[in-house]
């Protein structure tokens, strides 16, 4: 087999590591890669924003399979690109994709189905965002959102009234994340451990992979700015049988639904 | 695929947010952890034909520690030569992933905030995490710098009396 992973970070590093230890694999290339991948991987220089010219490098190879990593050419439609050409690819389609792409529309499709989720409200004006913030229905600290993709920092907690009002103002007036702040979600700021659960599913199976621990903040004792992630274990101690049941059956709801 | 984040409060489970696709620095150490292979297993996913019900994983845990450059995440520096990678070839229990890494004129150098995975595998969570530590101590780039507290929490939990 011939499988392309679209990306350049650490989780395709560690991809194609793991692709290319299958005995069905022949050759792996990668776009556009990174020093280490380049060890195990044909890296070829094309922009994971590209998508046009993915399906042509995955047309031309016959890739059997092509894997994408990053959120960028998810929403910019790369699965359904990959389709329309009859290309075999491991990426959700665009629609699929709202779920992450949109903040706002994950909080209704949960709301919808009955997944446990904090409180929250949708705010789809800098107005609509400061008089939420006069009223602070959740107290302090709440957590302020942007409605889309801004990297793994478009969320905010605050602290105050001061930090509130600067936030929605960063985010909506100054358009900090562009047009990912058009719309910003209030949430209720929940206390407790926070676990990452991931499934593999073809829309009816839903297989779990093992649980982790993320380290979202910069600095020790989770201080500093919110980033991508700096750190994770694996398994996290704090999944029992009851909660693991409980996250199952929610992952089941939702991926048993066409916007999965 | 879906990837949740969870919050495990007093009253149960809440999520925080669904992603619809591998979470980065999650992938590194579920990787690390996988022992079936993961080909078939995005093949069936990607048909909509899913076969396997089930996974092996490795029973040992696995810690990943990112090391970022300095400026992370507002405005990282970059260009900088990178050191101290290749002992680890040789070690088995020992994964460097990159991140934003280059090789320019024959040197290996930074090309943005989070640079290295240091994945490691051990017989329990604190061996694990403290492999990963020790193999941070032969790496180094300039303004590096990276968590000295992953999985204190998920330790303190564990080892905490019940």
């Amino acid at each position: 087999m011939k499988l392309l992973v679209v990306g350049n970070g650490g989780r395709e590093h560690a991809l194609v590591w793991k692709i290319r230890q299958s005995p069905l694999v022949k050759d792996v290339y990668c776009a556009p890669g990174n020093a280490g991948i380049a060890t195990l991987a044909d890296c070829v220089p094309i922009e994971t924003s590209n998508i046009v010219e993915l399906a042509d490098f995955a047309q031309t190879i016959k890739a059997d399979l092509t894997v994408v990593g990053p959120e960028l050419p998810m929403v910019l439609g790369i699965a359904d690109e990959f389709h329309r050409r009859e290309l075999p690819i491991f990426c959700p389609s665009r629609t699929a994709a709202e779920i992450e792409g949109s903040k706002a529309f994950a909080r209704e499709f949960m709301h919808r189905h009955g997944i446990p989720a904090p409180h929250y409200e949708i705010c789809d004006s800098a107005e609509a965002a400061q008089a939420f913030v006069k009223k602070a229905p959740f107290g302090y600290p709440f957590v302020i959102k942007a409605d889309g993709l801004a990297g793994g920092k478009g969320t905010l907690l605050v602290q105050d009234k001061s930090e509130a009002k600067a936030a929605v103002e960063q985010i909506m007036t100054d358009k900090k994340f562009g047009v990912a702040g058009a719309k910003v979600i209030m949430e209720e700021f929940l206390d407790g451990e926070e676990i990452s659960f991931l499934v593999f599913s073809d829309g009816s199976r839903v297989v779990p992979m093992v649980s982790v621990q993320d380290h979202k903040r910069a600095y020790d004792g989770d201080q500093g700015p919110n980033t991508g992630g700096m750190g994770t274990v694996s398994p996290s101690t704090i999944l029992n049988v009851d909660v693991h049941k409980q996250i199952m059956q929610a992952a089941i709801r939702a991926c048993s639904t066409p916007a999965s | 695929m879906l990837y949740a984040g969870l919050m495990i409060t007093d009253a149960g489970p809440r999520v925080l947010e669904f992603n619809a696709r591998f979470g980065d620095p999650e992938t590194q150490v579920i990787m690390a952890r996988m022992r079936s292979d993961l080909v078939p297993i995005l093949q069936g996913v990607a048909e909509g034909q899913l076969k396997e019900s089930k996974i092996d994983w490795a029973k040992e845990p696995a810690a990943c520690v990112v090391l970022a450059s300095k400026g992370y995440p507002e405005a990282p520096e970059t260009g900088k030569e990178i050191h101290g990678l290749d002992a680890f070839k040789a070690e088995p229990d020992v994964i460097v992933y990159h991140a934003a890494t280059d090789e320019r004129d024959g040197k290996l150098v930074t090309v943005g905030g989070r640079v290295l995975g240091v994945t490691a595998l051990g017989a329990n969570l604190d061996a694990a995490v403290q492999r990963a530590y020790e193999a941070i101590g032969r790496i180094r780039f300039e303004g590096m710098f990276y968590r000295k507290d992953i999985g204190q929490r998920a330790l303190a939990k564990l080892h905490a009396p019940r």
